[in-house]
């Protein structure tokens, strides 16, 4: 541990004090386990830690202000929700973690020392020093609650952490320390290469590519930060590195000579009216010396620059003649070519395979990223990658505040990071417009000010591309499938870095390095486009929902409506630049759309649609498990099967289902779906299932199986509590794995003790397994004893960390992961975890997938089928 | 085959003495001014163009994007080399008066190749290194000569100060921009160094028709871009034949040539000549520095050629040389460091044109283009006339030699209030050029002091030229580099900052080398491409050469 100062919880003990900070801050607005264990416990979230936290860092670079800067969401402490009642206590989940014996599990939660919490990146420009103090001012960064009454100290880099030290003192009273602005520059950008999945990415010839990063390879790499000027860094370990060689051709060049040459205001305008540039006109390219023809010997075409700037030598024209235009792409291209040839010649040089670009000159301007990896491509006969970060020009702030003892956020994995976009700066990729937020009201009325303006900046109205020559001189820079846009709408935004201790990667996955959880890839455009107008036909439908959820009033239709915008406004920033927010995949997308309703404080838009479900279906229980228990041991696997897959067209994520809604009861849609059920099935690996699953064959039953349940509704009382019961009836233990936060109509962690107690009334399989699994506490029965108890097989239900329809195995709750140890089955049920995501999923251990599928397009891609087709693939357990 | 011939050439050190061994058998050699005189065809202009040319010399053209460099050879005719070219009647179209003021008529071998030199140098001297010598105003000639000249020159900013309007004022038009020594070779000839700006083509077409310089059938040999892109033209223009030659090929030959054949014509700094420390610093005070560096060079020349007239009887002069080195500024590559069992290959040729290319030579006829950068000579003109009006390559150096970029550029100490010495790197180290511009309100203080914006340009340029240098000579391997092209050209500043770079960053273990002629070395080399051994004229050349 990077602190390692901080000694682990102790353990044992009956009091409250003993409970860990187990989730310090996952995402989760109003949920309940957050807020009372917060209340309970709010010295056990950051031992000794919370003095010694400063809140931000700056860079305060020649042209621009980074600032990073860290909450830790105050705001939940004001907002316990009223649900609360509704919550499975804490203590109460972890006397049943105990009594299963997770004691690891525990180990576990003791022993963080991260603060979890939330890191946003934000910029100003130098000159509006003032902005940045009074956002700092605003959001009462600099106020240290510290007992110890010292004066406050800043973490800051750059050069004007000198210049601006008394002007920090003057306005909030902070002291600045001085960090070396290397080591934070490669501070940074181990920690972004580390603890954010789809931060680095390939740029080549307009195509943007995401690199995963395996940190255990990720030195030695080459660090380029074009800032001022370039800095060239050998990185060969954590705080190993050295400053090699840089070049004095930089940002500042372009921006300096740049005003000069074209009379430009700004640094975005020179970038922005370089589209339509055309550089022939300025330099010599070797056409103009060979007449037009290549200089093929040495592999020189004719549209290679000999000489930037070449062409205004010999021409009588005055400065004016020029246009600005084909200036500022020349001096864009000779500064990214420059650079991209001096990086190679120093990879050379180290024999270094990886060179990263960092620096706000980059801006996610895909021709300066292409003329850089051209040049490094070129030069290198493709030996040499360039990449790029996302995170381009925070890697100096973000290592100063890095700097700040005892943060231990140095130890972060990706699977500990989720990065969200909600409106604001993380929407503007850090840039600020108009006063910090504070609340939703300050949201909603930024959205309605800034948004179309946020979208402006980030999308300008389409320039038309005009053939631009040559890129280092070889090829013309393709743009995205030739779309018309302007290259300053593909930069990528900054998102706020949500810091989450208690997520892991889930350790049964066979492969955790090349484990992609999105079935269906949304690089492709059509695919895409599809996916997108599928979310944006299904708004104002979800709106409605929303809104009534919270009661329809006038504050519900504000939020409502400001949910739309946001949510629209993802949906047009996702059309132009797929890439904004990292890799695309439908998974996020859906994911997106949960989070935006959280965004604006919309906690559980289906729930009285799940509860009215859940009744309805918990009617017909007793009579559903009557009917099972009259068959044959041996033949009820087949309908428990049938009835899972049947009740799964229940799913108000589908379009098709909504509208079956809409013409009959869900008991009758039951019944429908019921009797169509006919095998063969278009994925049908039931007997391979059954055979593992004969009593008398030669396997045991399974000792403990997680099954991911999917819907709220006949989806989890009719078809997966009955599997779970006949698992139980066999004497495998049975954690039933829900979402930590709702999505759509599926069913919650917070909501299934409830649903089982419910059912637990018409089964004493259930009740009993139930009671064992301490999910029944407070109508513990007389009658069972805690005799009978020792020989019950438990049911769990667990929380597996994600607030999405689908799930993303490379980052589940820790307790989830605890559970895998003994788990040999896994069931995953439903749409969204088994065909979205997983469909293609290996694990160490028998798997069934099960799912009714849809939508006719996935069923076509997918299984080659047809809409309501039905998926039961059983992968068993690859034995050695 | 000369004894030089055999030999390689293990430094580079001008092998002056292989150039004064001339075979017996050429006998006694005819003085040139006895070839007739065609007065018929001469109008009084046309003996200012390729003065020195007569219809034997041989020509090379290196035809670059921006310059065309042109270098020939006046053969001293003997007459068995004259009985044995027939068909290359020793007849001059050209004004042979000029030629009795001009220092290469050259009767005997060793007094008159001494005292040429002497009286060039004399004439140099006294003109001074910014006096315009005399090549060039012939060139001025021209400009009455011919209207197709420039307009006058634009003063792109109103508020330029006074030194820049003389400095566009005194532009006028001129075939020839810049002029070099010629260089002698005993008893053989003398080359010829001329360029002239690429644009002015039709009109070097037009003179070179006029006078029919070079006879018909014969080609002329050239490389450069040009030489693809202009063939036609010489064609239907001039009649002219080009014999294309490749053009890095015909550099390194041209070096190799060169290097070998012209006195004192490689050269470089001393060590521990700069011990500022960073690129930059000895730069800012450089002024008297400079002035000094001038005066020893033509010290040196002189001095040199004084003593090269004592000892030219001497097998190989080395010692000669070597004493002249001795505290002089400027050197000649006969150190004492790269002889014995250090090699001279593998080198690197950073040749600095319009663009620049570098080679990577590893045996005389044997290199590899390793790089090469757009951020050349050109870029340097290019981006200081949009920036400051001035219209010439001189006139930009000049502005730039008055120049003090610290207000433009941005530099380590601006940022780091000092050295930052963790990194290495010194207050004055340009951390990034024109970097200061970016603070609001300088742009219009910038615009107004051109001679600052000209210095930027050029630190910008040459230091980035040095840098990919330093590091393609690392990646290379080698020991020595060898900086040439036009963009070097009377141009001490970036050859200083060039130098003292390379002996920085590689800590005094790789050094930067310099051409006196440092734009011709390609069309040394296309001169040469185009000789055929078999002639007794071409023979001069290339017998002097150790390429064969």
């Amino acid at each position: 541990m990077a602190t390692g100062t901080v000694s682990p919880v102790p353990e044992g003990g009956e009091n409250g004090s003993r409970t860990p900070p187990i989730r310090p801050l996952l995402d989760l607005s109003g949920a309940a386990i957050q807020g009372s264990r917060e209340d309970k416990n709010p010295s056990i979230l950051l031992p000794n830690q919370s003095e010694e936290v400063s809140h931000f860092a700056v860079d305060l670079g020649g042209s621009l202000i980074k600032l990073v800067y860290f909450s830790r969401r105050a705001e939940l402490t004001n907002s316990v929700s009223s649900s609360g009642s509704r919550a499975l206590s804490p203590v109460r989940k972890l006397d049943h973690l105990r009594q299963g014996g997770f004691v690891a599990g525990l180990r576990r939660y003791g022993g963080f020392p991260i603060l979890g919490g939330r890191l946003h990146f934000v910029k100003f420009e130098t000159s509006k020093v003032n902005d940045c103090l009074d956002f700092i001012q605003s959001k009462r960064l600099h106020i240290v609650d510290a007992k110890e009454s010292k004066d406050g100290v800043i973490k800051a880099t750059g050069g004007g952490a000198f210049k601006f030290a008394d002007l920090f003192k003057e306005r909030l009273g902070v002291t600045i320390d001085k960090e070396d602005e290397m080591g934070c520059l490669v501070a940074g950008a181990n920690f972004l290469l580390r603890a954010i999945r789809d931060e680095a990415f390939t740029h080549l010839e307009g195509e943007k590519e995401f690199v995963q990063i395996d940190h255990n390879d990720l030195y030695p790499y080459l660090l380029v930060n074009i800032g001022s000027g370039v800095s060239m860094i050998k990185v060969v370990g954590e705080g190993q590195y050295e400053r090699v060689s840089g070049t004095n051709v930089g940002g500042g060049t372009f921006w300096g000579l740049g005003r000069l040459l074209t009379k430009c205001k700004t640094f975005d305008e020179i970038l922005e009216i370089s589209q339509s540039g055309d550089n022939s006109a300025i330099d010599m390219l070797v056409g103009d010396i060979y007449g037009g023809l290549d200089y093929s010997k040495i592999g020189l075409s004719a549209s290679t620059i000999a000489s930037s700037f070449g062409k205004v030598i010999g021409q009588d024209k005055d400065l004016s003649e020029y246009r600005r235009e084909d200036i500022a792409l020349s001096l864009l291209r000779m500064i990214s070519y420059n650079i991209g040839q001096v990086a190679y010649l120093n990879a050379l040089r180290y024999g270094l395979k990886r060179i990263f670009f960092s620096g706000f000159f980059i801006r996610g301007h895909a021709y300066t990223m292409d003329t850089m990896s051209f040049a490094i491509r070129y030069w290198s006969k493709g030996e040499a990658q360039a990449m790029f970060l996302r995170h381009e020009g925070f890697l100096g702030a973000l290592g100063a505040f890095l700097s700040y003892d005892k943060h231990g956020l140095s130890n972060l994995t990706a699977h500990q990071c989720v990065e969200r976009f909600p409106m604001g700066a993380p929407y503007a990729r850090g840039e600020i417009y108009g006063p910090p937020i504070h609340d939703l009201n300050g949201k909603i009325t930024w959205m309605d000010k800034f948004v179309s303006k946020g979208n402006e900046i980030t999308a300008p109205v389409p320039t038309s591309y005009n053939g631009t020559t040559g890129l280092g001189g070889f090829e013309r820079p393709l743009a995205r499938s030739c779309s018309l846009r302007s290259d300053a709408s593909a930069a990528l935004n900054v998102g706020v870095l949500h810091l989450v201790p208690s997520l892991e990667p889930f350790p049964l996955l066979a492969d955790k390095q090349t484990y992609e959880p999105n079935t269906v890839d949304l690089s492709d455009q059509s695919e895409r486009e599809y996916w997108l107008k599928i979310l944006s036909d299904n708004l104002a439908d979800l709106v409605e929902k929303a809104v009534a959820s919270e009661g329809g009033d006038a504050d519900a239709k504000r939020r409502g409506n400001a949910f739309a915008r946001a949510f629209k406004a993802h949906l047009s920033r996702l059309r132009e630049e797929p890439a904004a927010y990292g890799k695309l995949g439908l998974a996020n997308l859906l994911e997106m759309r949960e989070e935006c309703l959280r965004e604006f404080q919309f906690q559980d838009v289906y729930l009285a649609i799940k509860q009215r479900e859940n009744e309805a279906s918990m009617v017909v229980l007793p009579d559903l498990l009557d009917e099972l228990d009259s068959i044959e041991p041996s033949a009820r696997l087949l309908p428990l099967i049938e009835g899972v897959l049947a009740a799964n067209i229940f799913d108000w994520g589908s379009r098709a289902c909504v509208e079956l809604y809409h013409s009959g009861t869900i008991l009758e849609i039951y019944r429908m779906s019921r009797n169509k059920m006919k095998r063969p099935w278009r994925v049908d690996d039931f007997d391979a299932f059954y055979e593992r699953m004969q009593p008398e064959g030669p396997f045991k039953p399974h000792k403990r199986a997680l099954l991911f349940v999917d819907n709220s509704g006949a989806d989890i009382v009719l078809g997966m509590i009955p599997l779970a019961r006949e698992l139980l009836r066999r004497g495998t233990e049975v954690v039933l794995v829900a979402n930590s936060l709702p999505a759509i109509n599926d069913v919650t962690a917070l909501e299934l003790p409830g649903i089982i107690a419910a059912a637990a009334k018409h089964c004493e399989i259930l009740r009993k397994a139930a009671t064992a699994g301490g999910l029944l506490v407070d109508v513990l029965n007389d009658d069972v004893t805690e005799k009978d108890l020792a020989k019950v097989p438990f049911l769990t239900v667990v929380e597996n960390g994600c607030g999405s329809p689908c799930i993303d195995f490379r980052q589940v709750s820790s307790e989830l992961a605890s559970l895998a140890e003994d788990t040999d089955l896994i069931v995953l049920e439903g749409m969204g975890r088994a065909l979205h995501t997983n469909f293609n999923a290996k694990f160490k251990c028998d798997v069934l997938k099960l799912a009714m599928v849809k939508n006719q397009r996935l069923a076509e891609q997918i299984i080659n089928g047809s809409i309501y087709d039905c998926v039961c693939r059983f992968e068993p357990k690859e034995r050695s | 085959m000369s004894e030089a011939g055999s030999s390689r050439m293990t430094t580079w050190k001008a092998q002056a003495p292989a150039a004064l061994i001339v075979p017996s058998s050429l006998g006694e050699s005819v003085p040139l001014h006895m070839t007739p005189q065609p007065e018929s065809l001469l109008s009084p202009a046309d003996s200012s163009f390729l003065k020195g040319a007569s219809a034997l010399a041989r020509f090379g053209l290196d035809i670059g994007g921006t310059l065309c460099k042109v270098v020939f050879f006046e053969p001293v005719v003997t007459p068995e080399v004259q009985a044995s070219a027939p068909a290359e009647t020793p007849k001059s179209r050209l004004s042979r008066t000029s030629f009795v003021d001009d220092d290469v008529e050259t009767p005997s071998l060793e007094a008159d190749d001494a005292s040429c030199s002497n009286g060039y140098h004399e004439n140099r001297t006294s003109s001074g290194a910014t006096t315009v010598e005399s090549l060039e105003y012939e060139g001025n000639e021209d400009s009455s000569m011919f209207k197709r000249s420039k307009p006058t020159p634009r003063v792109l900013n109103a508020k330029a100060d006074g030194s820049k309007k003389e400095h566009s004022s005194r532009q006028a038009r001129k075939m020839w921009v810049s002029s070099h020594d010629p260089v002698h070779i005993p008893g053989r000839g003398t080359l010829y160094f001329k360029c002239f700006e690429t644009w002015k083509m039709e009109e070097f077409l037009a003179l070179t028709k006029e006078h029919s310089l070079v006879k018909k059938g014969r080609a002329l040999g050239a490389t450069g871009g040009g030489a693809r892109k202009f063939k036609d033209q010489f064609l239907q223009i001039a009649g002219l034949h080009l014999e294309r030659a490749d053009e890095l090929h015909s550099l390194v030959r041209g070096i190799d040539f060169l290097a070998r054949h012209a006195h004192h014509e490689s050269f470089e700094f001393p060590l521990g000549s700069f011990q500022g420390g960073a690129i930059q610093r000895p730069l800012k005070e450089m002024t008297s520095d400079e002035e000094d560096l001038h005066e020893d060079r033509r010290d040196f020349r002189s001095s040199n050629s004084q003593n090269h007239s004592e000892s030219n009887d001497d097998a190989n002069g080395e010692e000669a040389q070597g004493t002249n080195l001795n505290g002089s500024v400027l050197a000649t590559s006969g150190n004492g460091r790269l002889e014995g069992t250090e090699a001279l290959y593998p080198y690197l040729v950073v040749n600095i044109g319009s663009g620049v290319s570098i080679l990577r030579v590893d045996a005389p006829e044997s290199f590899e283009r390793v790089g090469g950068t757009s951020l050349g000579g050109s870029t340097f003109l290019g981006l200081a006339s949009a920036l400051t009006g001035c219209t010439t390559f001189e006139e930009a150096i000049n502005l730039a030699t008055e120049g003090d970029s610290t207000q433009i550029d941005m530099l380590v100490g601006d940022i780091y209030g000092g050295d930052y010495t963790e990194m290495g790197l010194a207050a004055t180290t340009v951390a990034s050029s024109f970097g200061k511009l970016v603070q609001p309100g300088r742009r219009e203080a910038a615009m107004k002091t051109p001679q600052h914006l000209a210095k930027a340009v050029l630190l910008m340029v040459t230091n980035n030229i040095g840098s990919i240098a330093m590091l393609h000579a690392r990646a290379a391997g080698v020991r020595q580099i060898m900086f040439t092209g036009s963009f070097l050209h009377e141009n001490q500043l970036a050859m200083r900052l060039l130098a003292v770079a390379m002996e920085f960053w590689s800590k005094g273990n790789i050094k930067a080398v310099f051409l006196r002629h440092e734009g011709h070395a390609g069309a040394m080399g296309a001169l040469l491409s185009t000789l055929d051994p078999l002639n007794p004229i071409d023979n001069l050349v290339l017998d002097a050469s150790c390429s064969h």
